[in-house]
């Protein structure tokens, strides 16, 4: 088989513009394959900083990048405390005991979680400090009757800063009992996660309080880390962590703790780009009937190259080349725009909503009507202000291979139909 | 006495459509020596294209041998008659069949470059047929912009390009007038003088046929020597 002449032809086809040429059928396959790759890329680039930064808020306010886990058997208070904080790439490691309990006021009550923690770990953690907001007063754990309380518990028990909360906890100090015990403390600050299940839920008091108010039999006590590159490869460091941890400490990784809700951003993830996926598969129907028509309108010269001395398979090569062109034009300028647009996709969002708001609030006043608050397309509250967008080489990759196959895959049918073409039944006609 | 460059043996050509049997071609035989001009007249539908396709391998015969150059043509698989088609045979139709995103000097090297010649090489050979046939200032034209008589001259050339062994003309003339057929009949016979081919013509012209070395009728699914 001589690849050469396959070019040839195909090269020629590729050229001949104007009303009977194959250009404008070989233009229209590049654009679909470009336009149907770009929803690809962007929710492939833009899906993982969402979830990044979802996640982020999560791993930031609660559950730490990494946590050690004391054994039930274990009383940190009496242990001592590894000093993990000198690791390398180590950046918080701070003490915490986490119990349940009920707060009350005399205006209401509900079921808390209290989380007792170092008095400066809002000096301390970076992290907390950036995704926390503070609704009222301070998160100021400075004395032992200290507590910052999540918005929505204030709400219930319908308290603010200076106000006193009840909280009920209990102590065993055997299987058998369980003793309850009421301690008051005057509310320094109320603070907002950004999500309402969990600002229902947070108490936080100063750790020394938390250490005499609760048991380790009612209690769980950790070891919270951060590190410096949470998003990155965590196994070399877990490996680190587990050798120093003293016995009975168990270590999690942020994904192994937040395992559900991971998985579920993942899986919707990977929904989206199945669903994406699809798309280009629509873009291959378009390969298929534009090589096809190439190949109805070519019947006759077909014919005679095959008459010239042309082989089968020499004309199925010119039909590859021709899927093989339009997956690679079409793949190139699909990624191209789908990665410029993900770049910028934070300008994007930006603009539509400025876009959006201008044409509201013009309308608005063609009809004397009072301005209303702004659109948005993300609920800052729940999202996020800025998407942050890092490129995915190894996703851009797979996308790329995977349309130039489908495009290769759609050239096949028309390539073998094109080849198998006797000259005698073409000729004929004439 | 030369050698025979095509023998046909006890050809025929039967096509069974769903209620009757219709007998094209019955019991042809005749060879053709290397370098003889030989002309098939017949009238219209007695089967001339039908024998010139058996013989060029776009057809298969119900019975009989056809032998051109090495190769036994009835026998031959797809992928040998494409071996064949590139090696012995150069074809012109009564239409041109020049490939219109092509100029002539490109369609005339084009059997060439799918022989496997370089491109300088085919481009040689091409030039100095299309010169034989007298468009060398018109050889960048692309077939929509030649006349009738220009575009079957340039497929004239594109028939000799390859160097075949047999060249096939199916009423080359045929779409012609009067004066552009005598122009392209003159060529064709001087050109493949010129080169020494061999060449099958088939017309229904009968004043064609005492031009060529032999001349046979077809009549009746008959070849007879005339
Ligand atoms: N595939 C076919 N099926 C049935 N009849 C055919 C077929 N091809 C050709 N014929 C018939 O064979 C006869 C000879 O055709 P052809 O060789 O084209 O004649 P000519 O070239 O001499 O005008 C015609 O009557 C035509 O209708
Ligand atoms: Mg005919």
């Amino acid at each position: 088989m001589r690849i050469k002449v396959s070019l040839l032809i195909a090269g020629r086809y590729l050229k001949s513009a104007g009303a009977g040429g194959c250009l404008r059928r070989i233009r229209g396959a590049i654009l679909s394959v470009a336009l149907s790759l770009i929803p690809l890329i962007v929710v492939m680039e833009v899906s993982d900083g969402m979830i990044q930064g979802i996640t982020a808020r999560y791993l930031e306010l609660g559950t730490y990048h990494l946590q050690a886990v004391a054994g039930r058997d274990i009383e940190m208070t009496e242990s001592g405390f590894p000093r993990l904080e000198e690791l390398p790439g180590v950046s918080l490691a701070v003490r915490e005991r986490q119990g349940v309990a009920l707060a009350y006021s005399r205006e209401g009550r509900g079921g808390v979680t209290i989380r007792a923690v170092p008095h400066d770990i809002w000096e301390k953690d970076a992290g907390l400090r950036t995704y926390m907001e503070i609704r009222a007063g301070a998160f100021d754990l400075s004395t032992a009757d200290s507590a910052v309380v999540g918005a929505e518990i204030a709400a219930r028990l319908r308290v603010q800063p200076g106000d006193r909360i009840k909280v009920l906890t209990t102590r065993s100090f055997s299987a058998e009992s369980l003793m309850p015990r009421v301690s008051t403390f005057i509310v320094r600050g109320v603070v907002s996660t950004g999500y309402q299940e969990l600002d229902k839920l947070w108490i936080y008091i100063p750790l020394e309080r938390g250490d005499r108010i609760m048991s380790r039999q009612t209690s769980r006590q950790i070891i919270g880390i951060k590190i410096d590159e949470p998003f990155g490869p965590l196994s070399a460091l877990s490996w680190e962590l587990r050798g120093i941890l003293p016995q009975g400490f168990r270590l999690f990784t942020w994904n192994e703790l937040e395992y559900a809700q991971y998985m579920s951003f993942q899986t919707t993830r990977y929904l989206l780009v199945f669903i994406m996926a699809l798309i280009i598969c629509v873009a291959a129907v378009n390969i298929f009937s534009s090589l096809v028509m190439i190949q109805i309108e070519k019947r006759e010269e077909i014919a005679i190259l095959k008459s010239l001395g042309m082989s089968g398979a020499e004309i199925s090569g010119v039909f590859i080349f021709l899927g093989l062109i339009v997956g690679c034009v079409g793949t190139f300028l699909g990624v191209a725009s789908g990665l410029a647009i993900s770049v910028s996709i934070n300008q994007i969002i930006a603009a539509v909503e400025t876009c959006v708001n201008g044409a509201r609030d013009f309308l608005r006043g063609l009809l004397f009507l009072p301005g209303a608050e702004r659109v948005r397309i993300f609920n800052p509250d729940f999202y996020l202000e800025h998407i942050p967008i890092t490129v995915n080489l190894r996703d851009l990759a797979l996308a790329a291979g995977f349309s130039l196959l489908v495009a290769l895959l759609a050239a096949w049918i028309p390539s073998r139909g094109a080849g198998k073409i006797r000259p005698l039944e073409v000729l004929r006609r004439h | 006495m030369s050698e025979a460059v095509l023998i046909l043996k006890e050809v025929g050509k039967t096509y069974t459509s769903s209620s009757e049997k219709l007998t094209i071609l019955k019991n042809i035989s005749f060879s053709v020596e290397a370098g003889k001009i030989v002309v098939i007249t017949g009238e219209s539908g007695s089967g001339k294209s039908t024998l010139l396709n058996l013989i060029g391998g776009l057809d298969t015969p119900s019975y009989g041998t056809i032998e051109a150059g090495r190769y036994q043509v009835d026998a031959l698989r797809e992928e040998e008659l494409t071996i064949y088609r590139r090696n012995v045979l150069g074809l012109v139709f009564q239409f041109h069949y020049l490939l219109r995103e092509f100029t002539a000097l490109e369609n005339v090297m084009l059997p060439a470059r799918i022989a496997g010649n370089s491109r300088s090489e085919a481009r040689e050979k091409a030039e100095a047929l299309i010169a034989d046939v007298g468009l060398s200032d018109r050889r960048e034209h692309y077939p929509s912009s030649l006349s009738g008589g220009e575009r079957q001259r340039i497929a004239v050339a594109r028939a000799l390009v390859g160097e075949p062994l047999l060249i096939l003309a199916d009423e080359p003339t045929g779409n012609l007038d009067e004066g552009n057929s005598r122009m392209v009949e003159d060529l064709l016979f001087s050109v493949v003088r010129k080169h020494g081919k061999t060449l099958i013509l088939v017309t229904h012209d009968s004043q064609l046929a005492q031009r060529g070395d032999q001349h046979y009728n077809l009549h009746n699914g008959e070849l007879l020597c005339v």
